[in-house]
């Protein structure tokens, strides 16, 4: 039994190892990643193209930040379901990001099933 | 791993260096804690330094200090809980000061004896003082909140028969009292030492829950109660500020609603994230509380002294024996003399006609290794620097204890305690300025009374600046007391036979000044015991000539002293650049520095007085030191005079004399008469190690020629006396 079925998804991060892991656990647990981009302004256009229906997006990261990325999208998609992925560190603007309209956030380094977690959250699924 | 004998040794001696350290520290810091008693500050760094002091004590099982450490640390404690304590007890500084000299009298102790480590009879009484002025604190200060309940008691008891609009305004000032009470009473059960309150609303309890719960949720001991424990305190915590919080400090709170707003919407968990977040939140809002609360003794917390604590920047360093450093330094010098061998060879290779290349290939390396013996001298000269501060901050205390004792208010200003110096100068330097700065409190300020008559602010200030100049140090000690009077100075000397009643008519105010500086003369009516004897200011000379310092002195009657010590860098250098000059038969070496001039006169224009010779030179009058009747050296016979010489320049021979022009104290110059200059070189100069050639007049010292000659070096100022 699979978290997800067939939702599409969008990862976002400059980092490609962590790229890499959330791709391995979303394809594992039954998501199609439709894309990945590695900075704001390409999460921007793939977003426009894509139209996923889930976005993990990375708060520090080269061109736009995440913060910023998320208010434009925000104020074009007001129902978009995005996670915000950080590290502990950042936990204001984490909460600033939920304040503006992120669903959940997911913490660096990730935990498989924390991730799921916040991820069946932002899904609204059970 | 084990640690061996002679590490626990040398741990004891970093122990004792880290103890003197602190008492040093202690005493400066106690200083200004007397001029500024409340000081939050300073009260919480002597508080932290007894601390230390006890911990590291007892880890050294040195009880006696362990044992008083603690108790001024407890003493510490109670004032660090309410800083109006020393205003009302100023006799704790000088406890405090009582207990630093008794640590310092252990330490010293314990250079002698490492088993000086238990409580004397003197201890266990000193404790007895502390324990007293401890009891004494509480007692007076539960006498006042007994008697302040009974007073807010007595005033409830009056409001019912009050008017409506008075009753009112007591009611407001009666409970804002009770407050206060509460608040104390609780600190003085130790209950709780950091309080709390925002506006009137006391949040105390509220910040401790979540502080509590938050703690557990960082290490991940939390029980299955505390999420709803902690949010429901956040929420109370949110509630309550919101309604009394100002404008200032809303953006926090806010924030922290919109954060717990999020927690229940989002269905958030007490997570890193969520637990960073809360923590933040909680600990930008006490930073606010600290900054909003203003009750007056009662103190608020702790957290924002830590943080203004300036870290020293770290410095790695290795203890070495300066003995070791002195062979080094010796080493150091015996190459110097090598290689001036190596110069010497060369010229002697040129003179047997050795191969042009070789010779040019020897000169290379010759002048390498000079240039790395330099380079090497310098670096361990450098080691052997230490900074001022090893000096000055003795003094602050020194000025507080003289100033105590003779009725004087004295502050001490210190410039420039980083500027290094040469650890062999230190003990004479030191000795100098202790002079100097006694004489500052005790003759140049004036009573606090003559002071305010005078205009000036009641407490004097005597300053001390430190400058580094190019190739000197400069010391400069200074007040803003009366300055010198010089007519009494003048009289003085004359009184003492130092000066002849015609000296004191015609003598410039330049030179009546130093006489404050010839022994046995004082022009304080009375000894004190601290100074006035006539004996010290000799000392500043006498220490000062031995490092060629020299004396400044800009005296301002009715407004101050400034006494300037000027100590060239050079002189603690091993090698010195210096003439060699033959005097008749003999080669003598004359140090650079000494050098003004090397003129040629001819015979005819030196004149013969019956005192000695002089020729003129540049519209100055130069008088000759007659060396060879000085020394009884023979006049150079003429066959001495080789052909090859006859043909130097430098030569006095053919009708012109050379003088070496010394570089005299006064505008009188004086030079040597040299029957011939045989050249500059570096010279390591070796002091006279047998008594009897200490006794030598005229002469400092020997060096070895690179031909390995031993050449003995003039002593100008000795020539100059005569």
């Amino acid at each position: 039994m699979t978290v997800g079925s067939g939702q599409s998804v969008l990862i976002v991060d400059d980092s490609p190892v962590m790229r890499q892991m959330l791709f391995k656990l979303f394809d594992s647990q039954g998501f199609n990643v439709v894309g990945q981009a590695s900075d704001g302004e390409e999460a921007l256009r793939m977003f426009e193209e894509l139209k996923p229906e889930l976005t993990t997006l990375d708060i520090v990261m080269p061109k736009l930040r995440g913060t910023d990325v998320l208010e434009r999208l925000m104020a074009k998609y007001p129902d978009s379901r995005i996670i915000m992925a950080s590290s502990v560190s950042d936990a204001r603007t984490v909460m600033h990001c939920l304040k503006i309209g992120a669903k959940q956030y997911i913490i660096k380094p990730y935990d498989e099933e924390k991730v799921m977690q916040a991820v069946r959250k932002a899904l609204d699924l059970a | 791993m084990s640690v061996s004998d002679e590490n626990i040794a040398e741990l004891f001696e970093q122990y004792k260096d880290e103890v003197r350290e602190t008492i040093e520290t202690l005493d400066n810091e106690l200083v200004s804690l007397e001029q500024d008693p409340s000081n939050s500050e300073t009260i919480f760094s002597l508080f932290r330094h007894m601390h230390s002091l006890k911990g590291s004590s007892k880890m050294f099982n040195v009880d006696n200090i362990a044992t008083i450490a603690h108790r001024l640390e407890d003493l510490m404690s109670i004032i660090d809980k309410n800083n109006a304590i020393l205003n009302k007890y100023p006799k704790i500084v000088d406890l405090l000061f009582k207990g630093n000299d008794i640590f310092r009298d252990i330490i010293a102790r314990l250079e002698e004896d490492i088993s000086y480590t238990a409580m004397t009879a003197d201890h266990m009484a000193f404790v007895g003082e502390i324990q007293a002025q401890i009891d004494k604190i509480n007692r007076r200060d539960s006498q006042l909140l007994d008697a302040a309940k009974k007073l807010v008691e007595d005033i409830e008891a009056v409001i019912p028969t009050l008017e409506e609009n008075e009753a009112e305004i007591i009611k407001k000032d009666v409970a804002d009292v009770n407050t206060g009470l509460a608040l104390a009473t609780l600190e003085e059960d130790g209950a709780n030492q950091i309080r709390f309150n925002y506006n009137g609303a006391d949040l105390t309890e509220t910040v401790r829950v979540m502080e509590e719960t938050l703690g557990r949720f960082k290490e991940e001991k939390q029980t299955p109660e505390d999420g709803q424990t902690f949010l429901e305190a956040a929420n109370a915590l949110y509630t309550t500020l919101a309604e009394v919080a100002t404008e200032d400090a809303m953006g926090l709170i806010a924030e922290l609603g919109d954060g717990l707003q999020l927690f229940t919407d989002r269905k958030l968990e007490m997570d890193q994230m969520t637990v960073s977040f809360f923590s933040e939140m909680l600990d930008g809002l006490k930073q606010k509380f600290q900054v909003e609360v203003e009750a007056p003794a009662v103190k608020t917390t702790r957290a924002s002294k830590t943080s203004s604590q300036v870290k020293e920047p770290q410095v790695k360093t290795i203890r070495v024996d300066e003995a070791k450093i002195d062979q080094f330094l010796e080493s150091v010098g015996r190459l110097i003399t090598k290689s001036e061998i190596l110069n010497h060879l060369q010229f002697s290779f040129r003179q047997a006609g050795v191969d042009a290349g070789l010779l040019r290939d020897f000169a290379t390396v010759s002048r390498t290794i000079s240039n790395d013996i330099v380079n090497l001298q310098r670096s361990i000269m450098e080691v052997r620097q230490v900074e001022m501060n090893n000096i000055l901050k003795k003094f602050p205390r020194l000025v507080r204890d003289i100033s105590h004792k003779i009725g004087k208010e004295a502050e001490m200003v210190i410039v420039g305690e980083r500027v290094p110096i040469d650890k062999s100068l230190l003990d004479d330097v030191e000795q100098a300025m202790v002079h100097i700065v006694r004489n500052a409190v005790d003759h140049g300020l004036e009573t606090p009374d003559e002071r305010l008559a005078a205009g000036k602010p009641r407490r004097g200030t005597v300053n001390i600046t430190v400058t580094q100049e190019e190739a000197a140090i400069l010391i400069e000690v200074s007040d803003d007391g009366r300055g010198l009077d010089l007519q009494k100075i003048k009289a003085k000397a004359l009184e003492r036979g130092f000066i002849t009643p015609e000296q004191e008519q015609t003598m410039p105010d330049k030179e009546a000044e130093m006489l404050v500086f010839s022994s046995g003369l004082s022009t304080k009516d009375q000894a004190t015991d601290l100074s006035g004897r006539g004996v010290g200011m000799d000392v500043v000379m006498t220490n000062l000539k031995k490092w060629n310092g020299e004396v400044l002195i800009d005296n301002k009657p009715g407004e101050g002293l400034a006494v300037g010590l000027r100590l060239p860098i050079t002189n603690t250098l091993l090698t010195k650049e210096a003439i060699m000059i033959r005097v008749s038969t003999s080669t003598f070496c004359l140090p650079l520095e000494f050098v003004n001039e090397i003129v040629t006169v001819p015979k005819e224009d030196v004149h013969h007085h019956k005192d000695g010779a002089v020729f003129r030179h540049r519209d100055m009058v130069i008088s000759v030191i007659d060396l060879k009747g000085l020394l009884g050296l023979p006049d150079a016979p003429l066959d001495y005079v080789s052909e090859e010489e006859v043909e130097e320049p430098g030569s006095s021979v053919q009708g012109n004399l050379v003088f070496v022009i010394l570089r005299g104290k006064n505008e009188t110059r004086q030079s040597i008469l040299a029957d011939e200059i045989l050249g500059q070189q570096k010279i390591v100069i070796k002091e006279f190690e047998l008594e009897t050639f200490r006794k030598l007049p005229y002469f400092n010292g020997l060096t070895l020629l690179g031909d390995g000659r031993v050449v003995l070096i003039l002593d100008t100022d000795k020539l100059l006396d005569s």
